[in-house]
Order: structure tokens, then C-alpha cells, then sequence
């Protein structure tokens, strides 16, 4: 602006800055500006320097763009010039008004636009403001505000649907099954609100709504007697074994299963015992089930031990007797039922079939006696077949032999092989 | 008729009597109990001794000899064998039996006895001199054999299986 470039010319060459072609673009701009008088426009015309310094001051002061009376030295001049019209006060505002916006544009700007607005009232500006404040309201609690004040979930879902906030419909399905009360309402509500995965304590809420339910009697029920044979194997838990107990005392028909299952063991047993059979064939079984490594050689052998083994496997099985009496029979033991020789009666005879007897036992045995010879007669023919000792069966327990004389100790050949003792005789002592 | 029979029969039971003293007077031991004894447990052992003679002169094997005999005798290499003697004797703790076979005098003493088995003691003495040839003492099972063999005997040896019977109980006196 002219008026502008006007002042910052006369600055300088008030400061004595500006160069020669500023002085005379002040003075054109000077001459043709209207703020200034006539006789003000050829100030700096002036040659001398000084001069025109001091001229260019003035007008800076005329234009209120020093740090002088810029106003006071305005209204002077106006008051000298007589330039104002009308009523001294209108007049002087009007003026007032007009020099400001002429010298202050912007400020002059703003404060209309503060005494319009100061003037004008009210301005509806809500829907602006919330248009802004929606452009940056992250975290504004719309949603909360909503459900505050919603009151159904009707009017919840779609205000959140009109604020686009369908992505907070988890908070808000939340609150409605809080506020919702009874659990098949939460069931619907959720399916609504397509909400199924959802972890709510469902089965919880129907426990504690369906209160105590007899699912022992349901399941026996339903399983038939199976849980009876589980119950005699003791193969229920704890807890389940109580609360069969509980449902046995009242029912007859699975008292009768257990005491057929029972029957069933006892039969078992009796049959196991009827097969046990003689006690030589299950002796190999026992051996090795007490530890025995060789059932055919039982050092220490105890048959109270064996039929203990055989009672444990067969049962009551009474092979005690049978067996003790198998291995005692070797034994000599007294005898008081022996025989009684028979004595003839009412045989003339017998008395002299005694007296031949005698005489025959005098012949045969008498004769020997008194000649020499062993003491028993020497038998040839019926001579029994012999059973050698084996190893283990003989000991000997001291030998002897002459100087001159050689031994060997000999087992024969064979399964059965015996012991021979075999003198080689060369001299004699 | 008949007392001609049973004068006859008295005679020959003097003759018997007279002849049998010493023998009746030496009863066997280990004998049968008198009569009336009350029975009791047998602590005796029958011993049982077979007399054998083995030879590589000829190749026969009697016949009175058990099988099992000559079986165990295989390893001996004889091919002949004979039954001279079949020699039992009943034995009570101690007692001692003995018999004479050619130049060889054979004794067996029982020096003990358990339900299980009887110690045997045999010893050979050989004529003359009568010198001793073998000692020997054997524990066997009862009713067991073992064999005691080698004494030199007309070309041959002699071989004896001695077992040690274990008797029935004894009976009681009618």
C-alpha cells in the first residue's frame, strides 16, 4: 500500500538511511497523498539534508507513526485545518473510526468482529463444535454416556449404531446380561447380539439355579448292573462308591446282583478246587511261585509249607493228610495192629507138626552153628534186584587200605551208576 | 501106626534138641524177638551181601544174578560172572556179621542207623595172617546197595553188592 510504503520512506530518511532514489519516491508518493494537506505535500522538496530529515519527521508525526503525539498533533492539525463537520462528538467518533481503520486495518478487523458478535446475540455453533470435537474424541465416552442413559438396549444398540461405535458392543451386551436377571434371558440377548462365544459361567448359573440333581440314580439307571459288578471289584473311586452304597440301601434289585456276583466267586472257587487235582501236578507251579528254583531237589523240604502253598492256590484243599502219609510211610514206625499168627485148634496133628518143625530147625540151623559158618544160610536163587545209591544217597566216611595195597573209588556208568569201591590187592602185611 | 509116628517124631526132636544147643545158645543176632516180646521200633538193619566172582575165563553170567547187577559191572570188563554166596545177616547197633569166601574173610558191622540210612563198617582180611586188607566205613540209604570188590579170587575177583535193608516192623508173639 502506498500509504505504508509512504512511512517506511520517511523513516529512513528521517534515520538518514534512505539513498537518493527513496528520497524521491517519497516525494512523488507525498505529493499525491491525500491524508496530507496542500502545503504539507512539498516538504521534501528541500535541498539540504537536514532539512529534509527534519521534514520527513513531521509528517511521521502527522501520520501518528512516531512515538510523539501522533493523535493529540492529529487532532490538532484537523482542528487547524477545518475539516470536521456535524456535532463535535458524532464527528470526533466517526473520525476516530475512520483514522484507526485507515492506520490499524487489522485491528480494526477483529474489533468488528467483536462488537458483531457482541451485538449480534446467541450463535447456534453446537453443531460445528461437536462436528470438531468428533473428528478428535478417541477415547470420548459416547458409549458410556449412552448406556447411562440408554435404558434399553434397543435404544443402546442404536445409538451405538448411529455414533458408528458397533465395535463397543461387547461392554454394552456386558452391562445388559449384568442388568439382565434371569439366564434364559442372557441366552437370547446373546444370540441377539451374536455374542456365542462369549465366555459366560453358564453351566454355573444352571447349577445353581437347577439346584441339587440326582445324577448318581440317573447314570446307575441308566448303565444297568454294571456299576454293581464295579462296586464288588472295588473299582469305583471314593465318592462314587459312596453314593452307590447310598443308592444299594434301597435297592433290592442291585443287592441281589452283588449277591449273585458273589455266588459266582464262590463257585469259581469250588470248581478251581475240584481241578486242583492231585498235588504232584500243581507242585511244580507252587515251587516256583515260592521261590523254590528246582522242584525236583527241596533242600529243607517242609510238606507243611508245600500244602500251605497248595491251600493258598486251591483253596481249602486238605492235602495235608494225603501227602504227610505218602512221605511217612517209609518211616518205620511201632505198629500195634500187626497180625496174629493163626493157632490151629482141635488138630491132632499139631503137636506133631511142631515136634517135625523143630526138628527140621535143628537140622538146618544147629548143624551150621556147630560146623562154623555164617550166621545165616546162604540162598541161591530169588535174589531181588538191587537199588544202588546214588550220589547222593552214600557217604563214606572213612577208608583204609594196606600198604602194599591200592583203592579206588569208582561210580559206574549210567544214569544210575553206583559206587564201587575197588581194592587192588599186591601183598599183604 | 500113630504112636509109632509120634515116638518117631520124638526121637528125632531129642536128636535136634542136642544138636541145635550151641546154635540156639548163640542165637543169631539181631534175631527174632522171643515170643511174647511186645513189638517195638526195629533199630536193626538187615544187611544183605552178594557174593560174586568175576572172570575173564569164560563168558558166562548166572543167571541167579539180577540184572541190575551186571549192568552196573559193564565198566569192569569182565565176561563172566557167578553167584557163589548170597549172605544176609540182621544187625543190631554194633553187631557185627562176617563170612569167609576162599582166602578173604569178609565182616560187616552196623555202626549206626537213622530213619534215613545205616552206617556200615566192612572190612577185608585176607589168609593167612589174617591180615587186614580194606577198612572202609559208608553211610547208605536205607534199602540202597553199593559194591565192595576186588579181592583176587581163583583167577578172578571178587565182587560183593552189600545193601542195607531196612525190615518190616517186628511182629508180636502169638
Amino acid at each position: 500500500m502506498p500509504g505504508q510504503q509512504l512511512e517506511q520512506l520517511l523513516i529512513r530518511i528521517r534515520d538518514g538511511e534512505a539513498h537518493d532514489g527513496a528520497l524521491e519516491q517519497a516525494r512523488t508518493l507525498l505529493r499525491a497523498d491525500a491524508r496530507f494537506p496542500e502545503e504539507l505535500r512539498r516538504a521534501l522538496d528541500d535541498d539540504d539534508e537536514h532539512e529534509v530529515a527534519d521534514s520527513a519527521a513531521a509528517l511521521l508525526a502527522v501520520l501518528g507513526a512516531d512515538e510523539g503525539f501522533g493523535a493529540s498533533l492529529a487532532d490538532a492539525i484537523f482542528d487547524e485545518a477545518g475539516l470536521f463537520t456535524g456535532s463535535p462528538g458524532a464527528h470526533a467518533d466517526d473520525v476516530a473510526n475512520d483514522v484507526i481503520a485507515a492506520t490499524h486495518p487489522n485491528e480494526r478487523a477483529t474489533s468488528v468482529a467483536h462488537a458483531v458478535h457482541a451485538m449480534a446475540g446467541d450463535i447456534d455453533v453446537t453443531h460445528e463444535v461437536l462436528a470438531e470435537l468428533e473428528q478428535h474424541m478417541a477415547t470420548f465416552p459416547i458409549d458410556a454416556a449412552v448406556r447411562w442413559h440408554a435404558g434399553s438396549v434397543e435404544v443402546a444398540t442404536d445409538v451405538l449404531a448411529r455414533l458408528g461405535l458397533a465395535d463397543e458392543l461387547a461392554p454394552v451386551a456386558a452391562a445388559v446380561t449384568q442388568q439382565s436377571g434371569p439366564v434364559d434371558i442372557v441366552t437370547s440377548v446373546l444370540s441377539t447380539l451374536a455374542l456365542e462365544d462369549v465366555q459366560i459361567p453358564l453351566a454355573a448359573a444352571i447349577a445353581a439355579e437347577a439346584g441339587e440333581v440326582d445324577l448318581v440314580s440317573a447314570v446307575m439307571r441308566a448303565t444297568d448292573a454294571s456299576w454293581v459288578s464295579a462296586m464288588l471289584d472295588n473299582e469305583l473311586d471314593a465318592q462314587a462308591r459312596r453314593l452307590a452304597t447310598q443308592q444299594l440301601r434301597g435297592n433290592r434289585e442291585a443287592l441281589a446282583q452283588m449277591t449273585a456276583f458273589a455266588d459266582i466267586g464262590r463257585q469259581l472257587r469250588s470248581g478251581v478246587e475240584s481241578e486242583a487235582g492231585d498235588v504232584a501236578y500243581i507242585w511244580p507251579a507252587i515251587a516256583e511261585q515260592i521261590g523254590i528254583a528246582n522242584p525236583e531237589s527241596v533242600p529243607g523240604w517242609d510238606g507243611e509249607q508245600v500244602a500251605a502253598a497248595v491251600r493258598s492256590q486251591a483253596g481249602s484243599v486238605d492235602v495235608t493228610t494225603a501227602v504227610m502219609g505218602r512221605v511217612l510211610s517209609a518211616q518205620i514206625t511201632t505198629s500195634d495192629d500187626v497180625e496174629a499168627i493163626p493157632v490151629p485148634a482141635n488138630n491132632p496133628w499139631a503137636p506133631a507138626l511142631a515136634l517135625a518143625a523143630a526138628a527140621m530147625f535143628a537140622v538146618f540151623v544147629g548143624a551150621p552153628a556147630i560146623f562154623g559158618g555164617g550166621a545165616s544160610v546162604p540162598t541161591i536163587g530169588d535174589t531181588p534186584e538191587l537199588a544202588f545209591a546214588q550220589s547222593d544217597e552214600i557217604i563214606i566216611n572213612d577208608l583204609s587200605y594196606a600198604e602194599n595195597a591200592s583203592v579206588q573209588v569208582i561210580q559206574a556208568q549210567g544214569e544210575n551208576g553206583a559206587l564201587i569201591i575197588w581194592v587192588d590187592e599186591e601183598t599183604t602185611l | 501106626m500113630k504112636s509109632f509116628l509120634r515116638a518117631l517124631f520124638s526121637i528125632l526132636f531129642a536128636l535136634g534138641l542136642m544138636a541145635s544147643a550151641p546154635a540156639l545158645a548163640k542165637a543169631p543176632p539181631g534175631g527174632r524177638p522171643p515170643p511174647g516180646a511186645p513189638a517195638t521200633v526195629s533199630s536193626k538193619v538187615t544187611v544183605d551181601v552178594l557174593v560174586l566172582h568175576a572172570t575173564n575165563g569164560n563168558t558166562t553170567i548166572s543167571q541167579q544174578i539180577p540184572p541190575s547187577v551186571i549192568k552196573q559191572l559193564s565198566m569192569l570188563n569182565f565176561t563172566g560172572y557167578s553167584l557163589l554166596q548170597n549172605h544176609t545177616a540182621t544187625l543190631g547197633l554194633k553187631q557185627s556179621t562176617n563170612f569167609t569166601v576162599g582166602a578173604h574173610r569178609f565182616e560187616l558191622q552196623l555202626l549206626s542207623k537213622t530213619v534215613q540210612d545205616a552206617k556200615i563198617r566192612v572190612q577185608i582180611f585176607r589168609s593167612p595172617g589174617n591180615n587186614k586188607v580194606l577198612d572202609t566205613t559208608v553211610t547208605v540209604h536205607r534199602n540202597k546197595s553199593f559194591i565192595v570188590g576186588g579181592p583176587p579170587h581163583n583167577g578172578g575177583n571178587l565182587i560183593l553188592p552189600i545193601t542195607a535193608r531196612y525190615p518190616a516192623p517186628a511182629a508180636s508173639g502169638s
